[in-house]
């Protein structure tokens, strides 16, 4: 064989492709020909190195452009935050066993509410670090607190449940909840105004009862 | 995140799934892409393609294979496409490595024979690859460098294995070629 002849098959058998009878020929070769010596040598340390080369980190604007291309074409959807009823039941029950918590958790609420209230004076007697005035404000807050939350509960379903409804009455629905939180808004900012008056409280929080008692009805609309 | 886990929010169009997936694999995809283009913007372009092809049919992976071969495959089609559209094909068949030009260290200094010493520095390798004809590169970084069989050279690029073996040996002894040049170029600014 000719040194071209035997530089190819030095290729090869650096990738371990020749056969025994070939690899004597080519050893024999070696050891007496020094330019194929040092191409088998080169070749053997190029593939060595090459195989043995570091990943590059790529540059934060190519995930930047990848982000903006799917936004552009329309692939993507940001992750679903849970809803409150993944978040509470995460084996997720049945729709038909939604309404039926959902009243559970409203009740829940009323009656903590309630008892927030009732045991008021209780509680201002017993605190000494606190005013009567900021304890009033901090019970009104947790109530608040527990209809907002009742409120966030009931949303995702009642708003299921109007879809499912004839139109005429989802539309006269949505308008009394839009007009509940018109009053809502108007209480809050009453409170902010006069945050001593008992009054404007009491209308802030039957102004939540209301709005959860609609939305309630409006889950259970087959009693509609 | 798990691979896993990653891979079926991906398939349900989840996006920081998808972010996942990438953090995992942009740095084997990108610097496949770079060595076989040898150009930082172009390389980027790739990936992002890359990437958005692996989005777009992810719900095609069976899992028959590892994730990551599939990726990469996946990578390398998007890469040979590129070249393929440049117009400049992956191995031209009668590219032979010039022994006559400048690049042989034999003519240029007088017929004394060199060697590189048995090591290769990476820098210099990797600007080396950067200065193979594209067709030579290519088949170089998928067989020396991605670990690539000739047999997965041939089905990706659609030439025989012997052509893949024939222009692998080439391709080595170009790059050889080149890091001589170098090396010598490097000697004489030293001395």
């Amino acid at each position: 064989m000719t040194c071209i002849e035997i530089q190819f098959k030095i290729s090869e058998w650096i990738d371990g492709g020749v056969h025994q009878s070939e690899e004597q020929e080519l050893i024999g070769h070696l050891e007496r020909c020094g330019k194929c010596s040092m191409v088998y040598a080169d070749i053997k340390a190029i593939k060595q190195s090459a195989g043995s080369l570091g990943e590059v980190e790529p540059d934060n604007s190519v995930w930047s452009g990848i982000k903006a291309q799917l936004f552009a074409e329309g692939l993507v959807r940001e992750k679903k935050r849970r809803s409150f009823w993944k978040q509470v039941f995460p084996l997720s029950p049945s729709v038909s066993l939604k309404p039926a918590l959902t009243g559970a958790i409203v009740t829940l609420i009323l009656i903590g509410s309630l008892y927030f209230f009732v045991t008021k004076s209780g509680f201002r007697e017993n605190s000494t670090s606190v005013s009567p005035e900021a304890a009033v404000f901090l019970e009104l807050k947790k109530a608040e607190l527990h209809y907002q939350q009742a409120i966030e509960a009931l949303n995702e379903v009642s708003q299921m449940k109007l879809q499912s409804l004839d139109p005429a009455l989802a539309q006269i629905l949505t308008d009394n909840l839009a007009t509940m939180d018109y009053y809502l808004q108007e209480c809050r900012e009453a409170v902010r105004s006069n945050p001593e008056n008992p009054l404007v409280h009491r209308y802030l929080l039957t102004a939540y009862q209301k709005k959860v008692e609609l939305m309630q009805s409006i889950v259970n609309s087959d009693s509609l | 995140m798990p691979e896993a886990e990653a891979i079926n929010g991906c398939m349900a169009g989840d996006q920081s799934a998808f972010e996942a997936l990438y953090n995992m694999h942009k740095r084997r995809v990108y610097s496949l892409c770079l060595r076989m283009v040898s150009n930082v913007a172009e390389a980027e372009d790739l990936t992002q393609e890359a990437f958005m092809q692996l989005f777009r049919k992810i719900s095609t992976f069976r899992g028959e294979s590892a994730f990551s071969t599939w990726l990469h495959r996946l990578a390398v089609n998007v890469v040979l496409m590129h070249l393929r559209k440049k117009g400049l094909d992956e191995v031209s068949l009668d590219q032979e490595p010039d022994e006559d030009s400048q690049d042989s260290p034999k003519k240029e200094y007088g017929g004394e024979d060199l060697n590189l010493i048995g090591t290769v520095d990476r820098v210099t390798l990797e600007k080396a690859m950067g200065d193979l004809p594209p067709g030579y590169r290519t088949i170089f970084v998928l067989h020396d460098v991605e670990g690539y069989e000739h047999n997965e050279i041939a089905d990706l690029i659609g030439c025989s294995i012997g052509n893949s073996k024939s222009q692998l040996h080439k391709a080595r002894l170009k790059l050889r070629a080149l890091l001589l040049k170098k090396k010598v170029k490097f000697e004489k600014n030293a001395t």
